[in-house]
């Protein structure tokens, strides 16, 4: 017994040594835009768009382990790969997205943070500011672990959506019969076509194209040996589950409430406003502490990941454990994001609900096209040796691939004949 | 001087005009001196070696020899695309520094790579839009700065693990160095010279045409408009400009003088005056002054400071305030003496000195009767002009004994 307890100790301990960056990555795709994605999902659709949740984290688990798995074993970030085995057109063409989609999402992100300030009566723009300056202050500053840390602690503080849920008294059956199948509602040709295009959303908002550069720099970063794979890949699953784990009760929490009076929402952040009849003050109070959260989470490793991007992409030094002098450049992107997406926030006339649709859009638009060289990188031999995708991964990546293509050009069509 | 990125793509043909397929890589040796020892066509997807000896010539397309022979394998060689292009370049301790934008390559005197092309300019280049960004820089009075890497900083073993490092610390890695750049161009022909300066700004190009040997600087004013060569001379040390606008014919000169400023007019015109007397012809002006009131220590930084790329220090000369000749010693007796003394204390006044107009046989007299190495040359105000020295007369002496 004592033999069997000090094995799992041991392994335990290991696992904890790389545990980091596959949980923050998987943790912050729940990111401000995420929180208001999965409001809207419930209060339109209901629970039957849980089914989507439990595919959706099937496939952000592989994808991520995917990324791990190529940081570990060749060493470098999926923007070392691409610009060494795919050349600059490729390379450009790609960040250029990433820099655009990136930007909107961190936009969003802030604006969560404006909006639910209002909401809990903190000065709206001071608050912003602070939350931007103790962002620049632990980056530019602190080090990868410190970093690492405060991320993970902020991880807790989604706690506050299972209570959420609770509150607002859902019927447990349902929510999680819908899991495996979707059922309860009426099958309209409108429920179908929005059940198309915020699923899509969903996705969009839950495996990122930012997510998949993330995952692989941070890890890179964290300095992991390659020998403790089997531990970070224990941990993308782990990351996947427990990121759609909240999302399911941020969903719940909307659906037992909102979709149930056949209250509409237009944007994510009214959910902790609309839900605060139903479930009550508190409820609706952790709620938007919980939007304010993400919206810091998101803010940091999005903006990180496109730092991250541009440094491998061209070449430069780039990691949390240098200094401002050294890493200036990977710094530099990290500040001008921040301050370009902060005077977008402060415009007076900027749409913001259509910002998070066409921010998402456009990642999942893009998503396809990182698929397909984190796919076809992890299928070479000559990168990755010994550790190639087995078979499952292959097809269930290639068919992936395809769905979400579809499903894209569907949404597209769908959003211009709205 | 040519680039990967230019070369990449072009079609191959035979000197008899059959299409061979597109140039789609070259292999180089990965040694000190990288050769470059074969293409890669593809003819139809299909991958095929050429040896670069049957290479003919490169200009719209590659022409190739008739017959190429086969190529030798060779395990030594490496892709310059797969290797060597887009990779990591980091420094001694492992910094990232940049990437590989672009591969430069040379044909005199073999094919080979001769350094690495790590600026914007390179990506510029590698997405064919080079040329149309510089031209809208240009608009705005802007230059897009040109950072190449030499391949003698490149570590070559280290290539194989697919990141170059270099032989030195990433602080130390400046953009490379006008002598450098130099060095290279002189390695091409001067078509390329001048293809190459007309993308650099007028001070770098300066500062790197200085840099040029005569003949290749006398060459490039030949075919520059007058316009373009006066911004150089403006711009380059008076010296140089002298020895080159005297090596035109006496019209082109006019041209490109008229265009000059009157400052640089006259300094130019009293340089080339000195240059009809015997004294100005052979006199050197590489000479070493310091004030009267520098103590030996200041002096000795002065020298370390100042006269690296000097050929040798025989004399170091002694100005007053109004920039006046008066003293002289040599490095022996700067030793002799404690770090606080000021020069004026041990300095030998009242050098002997000659002019511009002195004749030369009593520059001569002089050096032998007082044993000197060398004579400063001074205008009426004992302002110094330059230094003649033993070497400089030599050739006259020889004459005289034979």
């Amino acid at each position: 017994m004592r033999d069997f307890l000090r094995k799992y100790q041991r392994r335990l301990l290991l696992f904890l040594a790389v545990f980091g960056p596959a949980t923050i990555t998987a943790m912050a795709d729940n990111d401000a835009s995420g929180v208001a994605t999965y409001s809207i999902a419930g209060a339109q659709l209901g629970y039957p768009i849980l089914f989507v949740l439990l595919l959706i984290t099937v496939l952000l688990g592989i994808t991520q382990e995917m990324g791990i798995r190529l940081a570990l074993v060749t060493r470098k970030g999926l923007g070392d790969l691409i610009r060494e085995n795919y050349g600059m057109k490729v390379s450009l063409f790609i960040f250029t997205c990433l820099f655009i989609a990136n930007m909107g999402t961190i936009i969003v992100d802030l604006a969560a943070v404006k909006v639910t300030s209002q909401m809990l009566n903190f000065p709206a723009v001071p608050t912003m500011i602070i939350v931007m300056l103790i962002t620049f202050f632990f980056v530019i500053k602190g080090n990868y672990k410190l970093n690492q840390n405060i991320m993970l602690v902020s991880c807790l503080f989604y706690l506050a959506y299972i209570f959420s849920a609770f509150k607002a008294q859902p019927n447990w059956s349902l929510a999680i019969t819908n899991l495996g199948i979707p059922h309860g509602v009426k099958f309209t040709s409108g429920y179908f076509r929005n059940y198309i295009l915020i699923g899509l959303g969903v996705l969009g908002t839950t495996v990122t194209p930012w997510g998949q550069f993330f995952i692989s720099s941070f890890a890179f970063d964290k300095k992991i040996e390659v020998e403790r794979l089997k531990y970070s890949q224990f941990e993308t699953y782990w990351g996947a589950f427990l990121t759609d784990f909240f999302s399911f009760f941020m969903i719940v929490a909307t659906a037992a409430t909102l979709y149930i009076h056949h209250i509409s929402l237009v944007s994510g952040e009214q959910a902790a406003l609309a839900i605060k009849p139903f479930a009550g003050n508190l409820a609706g109070t952790l709620f938007a502490l919980g939007i304010l959260n993400a919206g810091f989470m998101g803010i940091i490793t999005v903006s990180l990941s496109t730092a991250y991007a541009f440094s491998e992409f061209f070449g430069l030094s780039g990691s949390l454990d240098t200094t401002f002098t050294k890493s200036r450049t990977f710094y530099l992107i990290f500040i001008l994001q921040l301050i370009g997406a902060a005077v977008i926030v402060l415009l007076p006339n900027v749409s913001l609900f259509g910002l998070v649709i066409a921010t998402q859009a456009l990642n999942a638009m893009m998503l396809p096209f990182i698929f397909y060289y984190l796919l076809k990188l992890t299928n070479d031999t000559t990168v990755m040796g010994t550790k190639i995708n087995n078979a499952f991964q292959r097809n269930f990546g290639m068919i992936s691939v395809i769905i979400i293509s579809i499903a894209s050009l569907l949404a597209l069509a769908f959003a211009f004949i709205h | 001087m040519l680039f990967f990125s230019e070369l990449i793509g072009k079609q191959v043909y035979s000197e008899d005009q059959h299409a061979l397929g597109i140039l789609r890589d070259i292999r180089f040796i990965n040694a000190e001196t990288p050769r470059v020892t074969k293409i890669v066509v593809d003819r139809n997807s299909h991958l095929f070696e050429i040896p670069i000896d049957a290479l003919r010539q490169i200009n719209s397309h590659v022409a190739i020899k008739k017959s190429p022979g086969m190529p030798r394998p060779n395990k030594n060689e490496l892709s310059a695309r797969k290797r060597l292009l887009d990779k990591q370049i980091i420094d001694l301790v492992g910094n990232k520094v940049v990437r590989v934008n672009d591969i430069i390559l040379q044909d005199i005197p073999f094919p080979s790579l001769s350094g690495i092309d790590i600026g914007f300019s390179g990506i510029l280049r590698r997405l064919g839009v080079e040329r149309t960004v510089q031209n809208i820089a240009h608009m705005f009075h802007l230059t897009i700065p040109i950072q190449l890497l030499s391949w003698g900083d490149v570590l070559t073993l280290e290539l194989k693990d697919g990141q170059i490092q270099l032989k030195q610390h990433e602080e130390r890695l400046s953009k490379i160095r006008e002598e450098d750049l130099a060095d290279y161009l002189e390695m091409t022909n001067t078509k390329n010279v001048r293809t190459f300066l007309k993308t650099l700004d007028t001070h770098k190009a300066a500062q790197v045409f200085e840099n040029l040997a005569l003949h290749y600087q006398v060459d490039l004013f030949q075919h520059f408009d007058p316009k373009r060569s006066a911004e150089l001379a403006q711009r380059i040390d008076p010296d140089e400009a002298v020895d080159i606008l005297l090596a035109l014919d006496r019209q082109h000169r006019d041209k490109i003088m008229r265009l000059l400023s009157t400052k640089k007019q006259q300094e130019i015109h009293q340089l080339m005056t000195f240059s009809r007397t015997p004294v100005g012809k052979r006199m050197t002006s590489e000479f070493f002054t310091i004030e009267s009131h520098m103590t030996v220590a200041e002096i000795m930084k002065a020298v370390k400071r100042d006269t690296t790329d000097f050929s040798w220090l025989q004399a170091i000369y002694v100005l007053n305030v109004d920039d006046q000749l008066v003293g002289v010693f040599n490095p022996h007796e700067l030793l002799l003496q404690s770090s606080d003394t000021p020069a004026y204390k041990f300095m030998i006044p009242e050098p002997i000195v000659v002019l511009l107009t002195t004749p030369i046989e009593v520059v001569m007299y002089k050096l032998f009767k007082y044993r000197l190495s060398g004579l400063p040359v001074v205008n009426r105000d004992k302002k110094m002009l330059g230094v003649i020295t033993v070497d400089d007369v030599s050739p006259l002496l020889l004459k005289k004994v034979l």
